[in-house]
């Protein structure tokens, strides 16, 4: 028996998370009207530094086919980050087989779309400029290298293997795809055919560009869009050959130097011929958050109960943010057309797929930054699942902000202690010690959720 | 010029040096509005041995751009015809120009931190501890690098005791003059030389504070940084006056003295100044709005750029209390007593009275703010601590504040939320540091013989030695110190001074973690002994030795090692012997222990500078 099967009663859906590590990995079940499986695949993927993700990826694809039965009916790729996509190459043996019936990406992978190509673009321009500058720094021997080597594993490996854009082709160009690829609408919102009992509402990518570029929320400041692809592009061109990017004419430039003490010996250590490599971190960190918020970011609602499970893939600030632009007009259960605002839907949220493995800019959660993040969601049977693997992110130095400490403790509060790690180290919570919880809150934690080793299990 | 030899009628030398440059930075050049006033000449005292670059007594300018892979020629201001016109005209173009303009800015910085503290810079050795390595020497001039690097940045790198400056291209959208795509200089910008320079002095007098040991230390950079930057505005007369007759002597309304970095600010698609101390535009309606004071300011702010700017608008409020009163009389004059301003423009001999009296407040409170450094603690500084340290450093210098500018900073801090938690009044009296009186006759003993060690130090400031004579003095007073404190311990004559100090000093230390010598005793450092020799306006006289002394305890923190630090500045007398402050931060305090883990553990910058390099590069990282 394949590791997932945990029960055989199936609520209205079951949400499978997998524990393999530094990732992103869900499989939903909902129920169709005739009682039988509707499955949806929500990214697939391993940080590229995990030992042997090959194989550690099939044994996730082989449980997926157990569950599925080689047939899933809808596959989302949230973003261009390894850590959820990976696995569709890794495990190619096994996927190969399945029946994808459809494959939704979000506008930022679609082929005619202007805009998403010149950001495109101008994204491969600026990493193909930090992969020189990294080995570079390395060469010299800075220690930032690594923290800029860290940062660009998330975009995959820079030497050998497929790159993201890669594997999102391979998906797109399949066989056993039975549709052509659906780029989902930013604002859209439909029921699904099959479940018609569960609405979809697409909440990013961010149309603006200039929200994708928003990093770092200021209190009382307003948001700074800080157009750092034009301030970077000097950097990015030092790494072209030609006139372009020169700050003075021709004549000005010198080889030799005239500045005696400059060369002085024993004085090398207040050199600055490398110091200049240095900008790669910020443009590295950049270009991490921009990918992070071109996440296709999904809010899947029970029409009747209006509860809501929210997956926002890897959405930072900027994508939160413009959120708060959007409004659906919706009948609800009473057939009543209503306005709906992501505050609706975050009040009514009853399940939470930790945006961005619980980084410090990945869920909006101090009072005051934000009108949509943590804070707004305050249903009493709120549940949160986050993917992180902590001994990854202190061999990778991201421990000191991913998962961010902080964050976590409030998780821990807003969900009463509902907060499920798949961390493997990190056992869930055990429902007779969560002190702040009504018993009866307690017998529908201990029936919502289950986790083996490999997988978290919840049903609604 | 080496004009050593004195011949009997030769000249003498110049006393300054004249160049021309922006009063703020190459972007108001270009706006009608603003041209005239943006290019004015800088005087600078005359360096006898200015050498190209410019390399100077205090620094040298290096005009490497390793992006670009070249270097740009030095500028040679000795040359007669730039000696004849103020050296070279402003020019974008012309990286002469810039190396001329960073030399100016940064020499006017350095200049107003001499006139306050009474005494000359002299740059911090690069290895503040005991052990002694090739690094570990005077470093006579602190680098400058105008273009260092392509980015939205500058910074001050205390690892190569240098200022980068970096450089990028505008963003395409322009909002205000700004050329779109046109390259963006940060070292044509006064505000950011000025800002990068303080950063460099505040290090040289307080070299802890680059360690973000709570949330008001790193602010407490920027600050300071921001103040110097925004009150060297109010030394350009010109702008000044042209500032005061557009505002009809308003100073708190919307004024180009009250911002900082506008160039920079529109060019990263900032609107307005990068920082604005006084007030900002509103983002929704554009119109321009006041920061009103609140009480919630400074706990409502953890970020230290916006903590920060909450001590700036703070000094600010002061200046502007001060002013009005220095300006009411005027007014009435000007107005038969009525004190409404008629309509139109004012009377150009009233500007130039507000202009005077502008520039003198902006002088003094710029005074007041850099003359507190020696009396602030030398680790883990709060703004409340800074604010006692501006009270204490003004009553011993100015014993009778008949014109209030301490009601008037007390009163601007407390309105933003700044004030000392620990204390329940807030007089002038009770802000004062507390005096060494509680020290028992032992204690008193070991502090007079220090002190007596330590006279000789002020004569480094009577005459004038060569800055390396200035820097081996208090070097070799260093080691002094040290020896005389570890003498005494062996001698357990120093009665409760350990308790007084909060220094753990003797063997018998309980404290956890303590980083030991080769004794067995805590070890500490001596990491500054800094004459204090200055004359208030009303003859009185400080003839004062600030030693700083601190120690470490060392913690392992989820796989990090980070050091939890204590110290003291201990002040001196030397005309009574006898310990006239001791502000500490007591390393065995269980309450500081707890703010410091809580801060750790808490905050995604200081986390991700812990332990980092070029921690200021990356704190800008976050602006």
């Amino acid at each position: 028996m394949p590791t997932p099967h945990f029960r055989s009663k199936a609520g209205r859906v079951r949400i499978l998370t997998s524990r393999h590590g530094l990732g992103d990995c869900h499989l939903l079940r909902f129920k169709k009207p005739d009682g039988s499986a509707y499955h949806i695949l929500i990214d697939c993927g391993v940080v590229d530094v995990t030992p042997d993700p090959k194989g550690l990826m099939t044994r996730v694809a082989e449980d997926i086919v157990a569950e599925t039965g080689g047939v899933i009916d809808v596959v989302v790729a949230t973003h261009q980050h390894t850590d959820h996509l990976s696995g569709f190459n890794q495990a190619s043996a096994v996927f190969d087989k399945v029946t994808f019936q459809e494959l939704w990406l979000s506008w930022m992978d679609e082929p005619n779309n202007k805009l998403a190509q010149k950001l495109q673009k101008e994204l491969v321009k600026n990493l193909g400029a930090v992969r020189l500058a990294a080995a570079r720094m390395h060469g010299v021997g800075m220690s930032a290298a690594v923290h800029v080597k860290g940062i660009l594993d998330f975009f995959g490996p820079s030497v050998a293997g497929e790159k993201t854009q890669d594997i999102i082709e391979a998906l797109r160009g399949r066989k056993l795809l039975k549709k052509p690829p659906i780029y989902q609408k930013t604002g859209n919102c439909f029921t699904l055919k099959e479940v018609p009992d569960v609405r979809v509402y697409v909440l990013g990518p961010p149309e603006d560009p200039k929200d994708l570029k928003v990093m770092n929320p200021r209190k009382g400041e307003g948001y700074e869009a800080l157009q750092l692809s034009a301030h970077t592009n000097g950097f990015v061109l030092a790494f072209a050959k030609g006139e372009e990017g020169h700050p003075f004419d021709r004549c000005h430039r010198k080889r030799t130097c005239k500045f005696p003490s400059y060369s002085e010996k024993d004085l090398d250590w207040r050199k600055i011929d490398d110091a200049w490599l240095q900008e790669a971190e910020r443009l590295a960190l950049y270009l991490d958050d921009f990918t992070n918020n071109t996440s296709l970011a999904l809010a899947f609602e029970f029409i009747d109960t209006g509860e809501v499970l929210l997956f926002p893939g890897d959405a930072q600030i900027g994508s939160w943010i413009s959120w708060e632009k959007l409004t659906w007009r919706v009948p609800g259960a009473d057939g009543e057309i209503r306005n709906v605002r992501i505050k609706d839907l975050l009040e009514r949220t009853v399940f939470y797929k930790g945006s961005h493995h619980a980084s410090h800019n990945g869920t909006p959660h101090e009072a005051g930054t934000t009108q949509v993040g943590l804070e707004q969601m305050t249903h009493s049977d709120l549940v949160c699942v986050v993917p992180v693997d902590i001994n990854m992110s202190i061999k990778k130095r991201w421990d000191r902000t991913l998962p961010w400490p902080p964050l976590l403790n409030r998780l821990r509060e807003i969900t009463r202690g509902r907060l499920i790690l798949t961390d493997v180290a990190q056992p869930a919570p055990s429902p007779a010690k969560l002190k702040d919880l009504t018993p009866a809150e307690r017998k529908r934690f201990k029936n919502q959720v289950t986790t083996n080793k490999h997988w978290v299990e919840f049903l609604l | 010029m080496p004009a050593k030899k004195k011949k009997l009628l030769a000249l003498p030398l110049p006393q300054w040096r004249r160049l021309r440059g922006y009063a703020f930075d190459p972007g108001l050049s270009q706006q009608f509005a603003t041209a005239e006033i943006n290019e004015i000449v800088f005087r600078l005292p005359w360096d006898p041995d200015l050498r190209p670059g410019p390399v100077g007594e205090y620094i040298e300018v290096i005009d490497h751009d390793p992006a670009s892979g070249c270097f740009y020629d030095p500028v040679d201001l000795n040359d007669p015809s730039l000696i004849a016109s103020d050296g070279l005209l402003p020019d974008e173009g012309n990286p002469k120009f810039h190396q001329q303009f960073v030399y100016a800015v940064a020499m006017t910085t350095i200049g107003n931190f001499e006139r306050a503290l009474g005494r000359r810079v002299i740059w911090s050795r690069y290895n503040e501890k005991e052990a002694t390595n090739e690094r570990d020497e005077f470093i006579h001039r602190l680098r400058i690098y105008p273009h260092a690097f392509r980015g939205a940045n500058a910074y001050y790198s205390p690892e190569k005791r240098a200022l980068l400056f970096g450089y990028f291209p505008a963003v395409a959208v322009a909002k205000g003059a700004q050329l779109p795509g046109g390259i963006v200089f940060t070292c044509l910008s006064h505000d950011i030389i000025a800002h990068e320079t303080t950063h460099a002095l505040l290090d040289t007098i307080l070299p802890k504070y680059l360690q973000a040991t709570n949330p008001d230390v790193l602010a407490f950079h920027e600050a300071l940084a921001d103040i110097v930057a925004l009150f060297q505005h109010f030394t350009f007369p010109a702008v000044l006056r042209h500032q005061i007759s557009k505002t009809r002597g308003d100073l708190a309304s919307q004024s180009l003295l009250g911002e900082l970095a506008q160039q920079f600010g529109q060019a990263t698609g900032l609107y307005g100044g990068l920082r604005d101390a006084i007030g900002k535009l509103d983002d929704a309606t554009g119109a321009w709005k006041p920061r009103v004071p609140d009480p919630s300011d400074y706990e409502s702010s953890p970020e230290p750029h916006a903590r920060g700017a909450v001590l700036v608008a703070a000094v600010f409020d002061a200046f502007l209390a001060i002013y009005r009163s220095r300006i009411a009389d005027l007014i009435r004059i000007a107005t038969g007593g009525s004190g409404v301003l008629p309509a139109g423009a004012l009377p150009p001999d009233l500007v130039n009275r507000l202009t005077q009296e502008a520039s003198k407040t902006a002088e003094h409170i710029l005074g007041m703010c850099i003359r507190a450094l020696d009396y602030c603690p030398p680790v883990d500084l709060t703004f409340g601590d800074y604010l006692r340290a501006i009270i204490t450093a003004d009553m011993d210098l100015v014993p009778e504040d008949t014109r209030h500018y301490r009601v008037a900073v007390i009163e601007a801090f407390r309105k933003r939320g700044i004030y000392p938690r620990q204390l329940r009044t807030f007089s002038e009296n009770s802000l004062r540091w507390a005096t060494g009186s509680e020290l028992d006759l032992s204690a008193v003993e070991a502090i007079q013989y220090l002190t007596e060690q330590l006279r000789p130090v002020l004569k480094s400031t009577e005459f004038r030695p060569t800055r390396f004579e200035t820097f081996q003095t208090w070097r070799t007073f260093q080691i002094k110190v040290h020896g005389i404190l570890s003498g005494k311990i062996d001698g357990q004559r120093l009665g409760n001074l350990e308790k007084i100090t909060g220094l753990a000093l003797s063997s018998a230390s309980k404290i956890s973690n303590l980083r030991k010598g080769s004794n067995g005793r805590p070890s500490f450092q001596v990491h500054a002994v800094r004459p204090v020799r200055r004359r208030g306006p009303d003859g009185g006289e400080v003839n004062q030795v600030v030693l700083a002394i601190t120690q470490r305890r060392i913690l392992k923190i989820g796989g990090h090692e980070l050091s939890f630090t204590g110290g003291a500045s201990l002040i001196l007398d030397l005309d009574t012997l006898e310990l006239r402050y001791a502000i500490i931060k007591p390393i065995g305090s269980a309450e500081r222990f707890k703010v410091f883990m809580d801060w750790i553990t808490g905050n995604p910058t200081v986390i991700a500078l812990a332990g980092s390099e070029e921690a200021i590069a990356r704190l800008h990282l976050h602006t």
